[in-house]
């Protein structure tokens, strides 16, 4: 009789204690595998609203804005190092920033302003994807600005609105004008909803009364471009910029993702260690209740390692089953995770490290959703079924019969 | 046999087969372990994190206008602070209770100009145990009264706006008619906290300073920041504190002016207790089966008992104390197992940057967390632990336990 059919019969000796084993590794299987999933889409959620909307993948600002954001460091001549930039194939645009005031009624808020170049800018941030209430920023209309969700909520506005906004302009005048609110955004992250005032680039220079330079520069890659790659070659187009990526900008956040995808490894073996458990007494059972018909096997001149083989088949069938009814039961689950989600929205709205989390937490379906929750089964199911294998391979035919 | 021998029965078949009752014994160990620990740490950290948070804004409980949370303006106030103070320092659990003065500010100094969020405040009420930030006075010092000429500038805002101690700054609000005004006033205390929002943009004023500029009465605030013993009581606190100050003001707990650190709190509960459910779940499928292997070797054991006159419901009752020796032996154990460990965790702590590399601190929701992580199990949880272990594994035992008590004498005997 082949190993695998014999196996496989003496899989259903005991069918319940069969039936559980293989349940319950199937339901650690399947809860595994979504949770991999929502992970994946989690990180990739969090990674995408960083390069997309908040920082992009590498920046570039002249000497030491970083640490002293002044409206007087600038980037002179933006538009030369943007040509040269997009003549070898990357997305990048030049944004003015600025502080300042902004006032509506009887209330007002601390306000960070952000010139944008409407058209170069939609090839590098979505951000004009992320409107919530009314319209992102057109160049014909400059007095309409958009705002962060937050900001709106403390100055009690909506589109349509009018807004004071206040700052000190380059010439060392006091800069003031009316504007409209034209839009109202999502939520993107921390610094942007509480003091986030998105204007054109005209508008901007106008109010602040800045005719030429660039306080920041946002450059994307083309798909899978090293990022350090990247940053030697804005480094070399730039000349005394000063260049870092997201990961340098944002080195905790970094780090964190990174570190996640290894947690997520952790919480699987953790999980396994109990299915170890359980495979490991059940397949010592199934020795133990076994003993003398294995000696009556050796003793008719089966080999160890065939006997061996019979007991890693027997795990081997079961964990192959498991990963079957695992990995089917999870596709409808994945589906419905990846295309309907789970509402974070009753919740209010979530933000880690000042990135904005989504509404809706869909999960991402990539190969290793499937892969690294099934290997770690197969490596742990290995582990626990060694012991018995060993054990019944290693049994004298003597002993074993005398055995009862 | 009587009750108590059924017991000793029970507790001797347990040892029947000595290596499938440890290797049980070890799956709820082990379950029970993790439960512990996973629980252990949330409650200290987020207990943590919550009084941190509360000491970063405005305390477990928030006593301000009804309006103020969906629309914070200046002329949405509280009067009569004094009396509002007085009811909340008799409520119970209430340690500290604060008055202040929030909403935003343009400075300006000859170099530069930002806005920065201010809080103005009374010096006698606060402290580092109310005002977190205040333990990053690295510079000069508390304002001495309400009335002072000074301002306590965020270190990196400090810089920005090129200024350093006795400097000058001006301060621009609007005022209760939505008028813009302007105050004067010295640098005195200089704040750096490692927190970029606190750092950057946050000064301190002091209180009846602002009242005189945006228009206040000398008993009117923003908010009242109430700090209570125990934050798992700010629900309680809020309502009594609601019930004595009565419609015209509102008590929030901490949860409602702060649900972004709430929902991050809600979901990193949630997927704790999911994953401590899948273990549960997983650790009693296989007490079921070992339990119920067990009761199958020996059913013509059992045949024979019932022979000989053991009735069902004791045969029942037999296998249903073994699953109750299991489960209070593993109980025992996983006490023994987890001790060590958690003691250890309690007191030394983990820390963060041996988890995450260049760390320079977590932000949960602009929360940032301690680098060293300790553990703490709040009582009732881990009672919920213990219970739902052998709850966990006395229901597995029910099914074999029932397959035991339908024996049927003549059938099992003939079994070889």
């Amino acid at each position: 009789m082949g190993i695998f059919k014999m196996a496989w019969r003496n899989l259903w000796r005991h069918s319940r204690r069969t039936v559980v084993t293989v349940a319950a590794m199937s339901l650690a299987l399947f809860v595994l595998i979504l949770y991999s999933g929502l992970i994946e889409g989690y990180l990739q959620n969090m990674e995408g609203n960083i390069l997309d909307l908040e920082v992009g993948d590498v920046q570039a600002h002249a000497g030491d804005y970083l640490n002293r954001p002044s409206i007087y460091t600038r980037i002179d001549e933006p538009e030369s190092l943007l040509d040269t930039l997009e003549g070898q194939g990357y997305r990048a645009t030049a944004r003015l920033l600025g502080g300042g005031l902004v006032a509506a009624g009887d209330s007002s808020a601390g306000a960070s302003f952000r010139g944008i170049d409407v058209e170069r800018d939609a090839g590098v941030s979505q951000i004009y994807l992320h409107v919530n209430d009314g319209d992102w920023l057109d160049p014909a209309e400059p007095k309409g600005v958009v705002i962060g969700r937050r900001l709106a909520q403390t100055l009690d506005v909506e589109t349509g609105d009018e807004l004071v906004l206040l700052g000190q302009a380059a010439d060392g005048s006091t800069a003031n004008d009316l504007f409209e609110v034209r839009g109202v955004l999502m939520g993107v992250g921390d610094a942007t909803d509480r003091s986030g005032i998105f204007l054109t680039a005209e508008a901007f220079r106008e109010f602040f009364a800045l005719s030429d330079g660039a306080h920041q520069i946002i450059l994307r890659r083309q798909g899978e471009q090293a990022l350090d790659d990247v940053a030697m070659a804005v480094r070399s187009a730039g000349g005394e910029l000063d260049v870092k990526t997201w990961r340098e900008l944002m080195p905790t956040m970094a780090s964190m993702l990174d570190s996640t995808r290894g947690l997520i490894q952790i919480v699987f073996y953790v999980v396994y260690v109990v299915i170890a458990i359980l495979v490991l007494n059940a397949m010592l059972m199934a020795v133990f209740e076994r003993i003398r018909e294995f000696g009556v096997l050796k003793a008719i001149g089966v080999s160890p390692a065939t006997v061996l083989k019979i007991i890693l088949v027997e795990a081997g069938l079961q964990t192959g089953i498991a990963i079957l009814i695992g990995v089917a039961l999870s596709i409808p689950g994945l589906w419905y995770l990846t295309n309907v989600g789970i509402d974070m929205g009753a919740m209010g709205g979530i933000s880690l490290m000042g990135v904005a989390f989504n509404q809706i937490w869909y999960a991402i379906v990539t190969p290793y959703t499937f892969w690294a929750p099934v290997a770690a089964l197969v490596v742990m199911v290995s582990l626990a079924v060694s012991y018995p294998a060993f054990k019944a391979a290693r049994l004298g035919p003597l002993e074993a019969m005398r055995h009862h | 046999m009587k009750g108590n021998s059924l017991a000793v029965m029970a507790w001797r078949n347990l040892w029947r087969n000595r290596r499938r009752t440890v290797l049980t014994l070890s799956s709820i160990v082990f379950g029970v372990f993790l439960a512990v620990l996973f629980t252990a740490l949330q409650d200290q950290n987020w207990a943590d994190t919550i009084d941190l948070a509360a000491r970063i804004s405005g305390g477990h409980v928030t006593i301000e206008h009804p309006d103020y949370l969906d629309a914070p303006k200046l002329t949405l106030t509280i009067e009569n602070t004094g009396r509002l103070k007085e009811i909340a320092a008799e409520t119970t659990h209430v340690e500290r209770v604060a008055e202040r003065i929030s909403g935003q500010a343009m400075l300006a100094t000859a170099a530069d100009s930002f806005g920065a969020a201010f809080l103005a405040i009374d010096p006698a009420d606060e402290d580092e145990a109310t005002l977190s930030m205040l333990e990053g006075l690295v510079e000069g010092e508390m304002f001495a009264t309400t009335r002072d000429k000074g301002v306590i500038l965020g270190a990196r805002l400090a810089d920005n706006l090129g200024v350093g101690m006795g400097k000058r700054v001006v301060y621009t609000m609007t005022d209760v008619n939505g008028d813009i005004v302007a105050g004067l006033a010295r640098v005195s205390g200089i704040i750096r906290t490692g927190s970029r929002g606190i750092d950057g943009g946050l000064c301190l004023l002091p209180i009846d300073a602002v009242r005189a500029i945006v228009g206040y009465a000398p008993d009117e605030a923003t908010q009242l920041a109430v700090f209570i013993d125990d934050q798992r009581q700010s629900d309680v606190v809020a309502d009594d504190l609601q019930g004595a100050a009565g419609a015209d003001v509102a008590a929030l707990p901490w949860h409602r002016t702060q649900p972004e650190l709430a929902a991050m709190i809600a979901m990193k509960v949630g997927s704790t207790r999911f994953i401590e459910a899948l273990i549960a779940v997983l650790v009693a499928a296989g007490i079921f089966n070992t339990l119920f292997i067990s009761v199958m070797e020996r059913m013509r054991e059992f045949g024979i008992m019932n022979a000989i006159g053991f009735s069902s419901g004791r045969l029942f009752a037999l296998v249903m104390l073994e699953s109750l020796w299991l489960a209070l032996v593993g109980l025992a154990a996983s006490v023994a197992v987890t001790a060590g460990p958690y003691f250890y965790l309690a007191s030394t702590g983990i820390k963060l940057s041996s988890i995450y590399e260049d760390v320079e601190g977590l932000d949960v929701a602009g929360i940032t967390l301690p680098d060293t992580m300790t553990v703490g199990i709040f009582p009732e949880n881990a009672a919920i632990i213990a219970i739902a272990a052998v709850l966990a594994i006395v229901l597995s035992g029910l099914y074999p336990a029932w397959k035991a008590g339908h024996v049927e004498p003549v059938e099992t005997i003939r079994l070889v």
